[in-house]
């Protein structure tokens, strides 16, 4: 579509300096005004929604009823969010006895470095910056070199919102462009969403610097369907799981554990599901899914299908390059399901990151906490059943960080996202980030007049 | 239907850095119409 420049480490450097000079005024600036500046941030991407939309749409390949009534307006909902945040955020302030208090304030922890990935550009960046603005830090953010244009058409947008400095966009690769970030000597702090590969680089950096990071990873998420659900919404959560945005997500519920009583009644019902949706060209209002973000990409998930087939999984539907009209270039993957799959094959281990799903028996629910645990990743999952013990019994002994009951994807601003074990370190979506873009004073007040008596 | 050309931006994208990029002023999709599911047209800026 276009290209963009290839950040240079000068670039980089211009752009760290530029946010330190900018970081002093910044951070003095009142709750109120920061507050005022991301609602008018929401205000403009909200009054420009239908553009950012169809190039988000038409930069990553995800249909346009998704851009038009998720990724954008949820991006506006964050800046709202957390300049509600801040209004109502007060320190702390403790007795710690007759003559001592103790106050903490929340001070915002400098230049921080953001890297986001190709899944959701748009909607990383609002989850990123938001945060970041709302605490008083300044930032340079790097998008992923696949799906630059919504960021800097966003920053086009509301550039005379913010002071000079406080918010650098720098383009260009992970490996070089984002590695001159990573490795920059004056970031005070690294904010990552992509591959638990990377994320180990991220990590890694952070620590030779001794600055924090927060990391939000990879995963092979736990979709599990008691014989009790909601069987029509089941269906439907389990394509949402799987399929929103071609299963790119992050959290996708792509090992979708199923009881052996409604086993075969399941996998009918959703290869049905799967082979009513429309995979079109993106931009089209009746499209539900779009392309892949590249060929590359389409043919990592292909691979993986032969996999799986190697394995012994039993391909129910999908399995193929989906044929677009108009469209023939292009990466579009058939809703893909795959059966007979156990819990220890590759296809159930490792991240597809497209919109195939395996499913597996379970007898139990012993037996399903058991297999939806034995997992590298931690990052999101589902149950689902009309018993609302079991629901919570089994929310609970899932070692991840979102557990959605009878529902799936969804990620509203409040509710913190995050993961266990290799999925990640942090919680975004929420006030909890706040912590992690701040640093905590502590002013410890001595009220009494006599000296100590030690000396 | 939208209909999408080859050429989505005459210009570059570019750096936004202190405030400043000089070459990012007239990105805009020359596309024209996204049909909403809710029946309604939203019409987009051409160049």
């Amino acid at each position: 579509m276009q290209s963009c420049r290839a950040g240079s480490k000068q670039d980089v450097d211009d752009a760290v300096k530029a946010a330190w000079k900018a970081f002093p005024a910044w951070k003095k600036t009142s709750i109120t005004e920061r507050a005022t500046i991301l609602l008018k941030i929401a205000d403009i991407i909200d009054a420009n929604k239908e553009h950012l939309a169809m190039i988000e749409t038409l930069d990553n390949g995800k249909p346009i009823r998704e851009t038009m009534n998720i990724d954008i307006p949820m991006g506006s909902d964050h800046f709202r969010y957390f300049a509600g945040v801040i209004r109502s955020e007060e320190g702390s302030a403790s007795v710690i006895n007759e003559n001592t208090l103790s106050l903490i304030l929340n001070e915002p922890i400098g230049v921080v470095g953001q890297i986001v990935p190709w899944n959701f550009p748009y909607l990383m960046a609002a989850w990123k910056l938001a945060p970041a603005l709302a605490t008083g830090n300044c930032i340079v953010f790097k998008p992923s070199s696949t799906t630059s244009l919504s960021v800097l058409e966003l920053m086009k947008l509301i550039e005379k919102e913010l002071p000079a400095g406080v918010l650098n966009i720098v383009t260009g690769s992970g490996g070089k462009t984002g590695q001159y970030l990573l490795d920059h000597p004056d970031i005070s702090k690294l904010a990552f969403t992509g591959s638990t590969e990377v994320g180990y680089s991220v990590a890694k950096a952070a620590a030779d610097k001794l600055i924090p990071a927060t990391l939000e990873l990879g995963g092979k998420s736990a979709n599990i369907y008691f014989e009790d659900c909601n069987f029509d919404k089941a269906i439907d959560g389990a394509c949402l799981g799987i399929l929103f945005n071609q299963g790119q997500v992050c959290c996708a519920g792509s090992r979708i554990f199923v009881q052996d009583t409604i086993y075969d009644k399941f996998v009918a019902a959703l290869k049905a599901k799967f082979e009513s949706v429309k995979v079109g060209l993106p931009w089209e209002a009746d499209t539900q899914m779009g392309s892949q973000i590249d060929n590359r990409q389409l043919e990592k998930i292909l691979n993986y299908v032969e996999i799986g087939k190697a394995e012994g999984a039993q391909v129910i539907t999908g399995g193929a390059k989906a044929k677009v009209e108009g469209g023939e270039n292009g990466a579009f993957m058939q809703p893909t399901l795959l059966a007979d799959v156990n819990n220890s094959m590759r296809v159930a281990c490792e991240e597809i990151f497209g919109p195939v799903a395996v499913v597996i028996k379970f007898h139990d629910e012993e037996e399903v906490i058991k297999q939806a645990n034995d997992s590298e990743y931690g990052l999101g999952g589902a149950v689902w059943t009309q018993d609302i013990n079991r629901a919570l019994r089994v929310a609970r002994a899932i070692e991840t960080g979102r557990m959605w009951l009878n529902c799936y994807n969804q990620l509203p601003a409040g509710a913190p996202f995050g993961g266990y074990k290799k999925s990640g370190i942090g919680r975004e979506t929420h006030k909890l980030i706040m912590n992690a873009y701040t640093q905590k004073k502590n002013i410890f007040i001595d009220l009494s007049e006599a000296p100590s008596g030690l000396y | 239907m939208a209909s999408v050309p080859k050429k989505i931006w005459q210009d570059s994208y570019q750096l936004y850095i202190d405030g400043k990029c000089a070459t990012l002023r007239t990105a805009r999709p020359s596309t024209c119409t996204i049909r909403r599911t809710a029946n309604s047209c939203a019409k987009l800026p051409r160049r």
